[in-house]
């Protein structure tokens, strides 16, 4: 898999070397980044409260302007967590295992970003995605699936932070960011999936 | 040109990405250790008065129930650790140990079931032919009829191996000619039939099933 993963970033790379100037407007780019994301809320208390270290996020923005771009993201997160051995009451007798939860979920969204300083070596920007999401939950008693849900939900990401050219008339360089990704997701007592994640990776031009 | 081959690209590398990326599922349930893929599972009939039964014999065997139907009663070592734990148990909950002709209030039986179909078997089902496992006739009531009041409860479905330990009423065989069961203890997992498991496995059963106590 990482092989996979070089290469894609391989052909990314040699499709961005061409181009030097720094100006958005008219390019599109690509950004690829790994995410590490901790469920909040209910999600958290309820469901899974471990850190996620299997994320990703990427997106293909257009520049509109030098500041401000359009496109689409999409993402993965792979959260779970097993919990010690417990007795559960059922209806007429009692369950005792150890439980395990996982979930997944797939943001597919269309996304806008400002850009407040495009000329800068460090860009401060904001942006958002909003769209659906792919969620994947399942629960197994030991090595018993007890249940499980797939579904098609809302997504709403709002983001910050900063990128960072690798030169001054580079378009590619690096992303350091955090977001906060609202899926609500109603299944068993379940209300949602939120989180929020830090993520990094870089950015290149696609033409 | 440039522009459609680099959209085409951007596409291509975005889904390629992604495929790879959920990829990255952990498997839940991969790492779990033989003792954490096993589970417990207890049904009771809530009307029945554990406090009130003071003896109980145990079959000195093990029905293999395969796909429905009862292929041996065996007395392997495992099957005698298992059979000499709920024996143990049943003690230190205030029962007395005695031989099935002597009258006991309760008979347990213990039962291996293995499904080789590639079908799923339901719960109800194997209670449905509990009479073709253990014939009532063995319990010294011949042409009675086991009844699971609980039966329903039981919706785990049992795909390959599972343990379970049954306990019905002889105390109280009415005039319907009816067993009554009152208590089944289910065990699933990995390496469920090894003898080294069988005494912690009876006694996860019997601690969360703490109303199973004699007044005696």
């Amino acid at each position: 898999m990482k092989r996979s993963i070089l290469i894609i970033f391989a052909t990314a790379l040699c499709v961005g070397m061409g181009s030097k100037a720094s100006a958005q407007q008219g390019r599109t780019m690509l950004n690829i980044n790994y995410s590490v994301n901790t469920p909040t809320g209910s999600f958290n208390s309820d469901v899974i409260s471990n850190t996620s270290f299997r994320g990703w996020n990427l997106s293909v923005l257009y520049g509109l302007s030098d500041k401000f771009s359009i496109g689409a993201q999409a993402g993965f997160n792979d959260f779970s967590e097993k919990f010690p051995r417990k007795v559960y009451d059922t209806k007429g007798g009692a369950i005792s295992a150890v439980l395990s939860n996982s979930v997944q979920t797939i943001p597919i969204q269309v996304k806008a970003k400002y850009n407040f300083l495009p000329n800068a070596p460090v860009q401060p920007y904001v942006a958002a995605g909003v769209g659906g999401n792919i969620a994947m939950y399942n629960q197994y008693l030991g090595v018993f699936s007890n249940s499980g849900k797939t579904k098609f939900g809302f997504a709403a990401t709002p983001e910050a932070g900063i990128n960072i050219p690798f030169g001054k008339n580079s378009a590619s360089g690096i992303n350091i960011g955090a977001n906060y990704n609202y899926m609500p997701f109603s299944y068993q007592g379940i209300k949602n999936l939120n989180n929020w994640g830090v993520f990094a990776g870089i950015k290149l031009p696609l033409k | 040109m440039k522009r459609k081959s680099g959209m085409i690209l951007s596409i291509a590398t975005a889904g390629l990405s992604l495929l790879i990326l959920s990829s990255c599922t952990k498997d839940p349930i991969r790492n779990l250790s033989d003792d954490e893929s096993r589970i417990y599972i207890t049904n009771y009939d809530s009307t029945a008065q554990f406090g009130a039964f003071k003896t109980f014999s145990i079959s000195d065997s093990v029905a293999v129930i395969s796909n429905g139907e009862l292929k041996e009663k065996t007395q392997t070592d495992a099957d005698a650790a298992l059979i000499s734990a709920v024996k143990d148990n049943m003690q230190q909950r205030g029962y007395q140990l005695v031989d099935k002709n002597n009258n006991p209030d309760l008979g347990i039986s213990v039962n291996k079931i293995i499904s080789t179909q590639t079908g799923i078997m339901s719960y109800p089902s194997y209670w449905g032919y509990y009479n073709t496992y253990w014939d009532p006739y063995y319990w010294g009531y011949g042409g009675y009829d086991y009844y699971f009041p609980y039966s329903s409860y039981a919706v785990y479905q049992i795909k390959e191996g599972a343990l379970s330990i049954d306990m019905v009423d002889l105390k109280d065989v009415n005039a319907n000619k009816e067993i009554k069961g009152i208590w089944n203890g289910l065990i699933r997992g990995e390496a469920i039939f090894n003898s080294a498991n069988a005494a912690s496995q009876i006694k996860a059963l019997f601690d969360q099933s703490p109303y199973i106590k004699s007044v005696n």
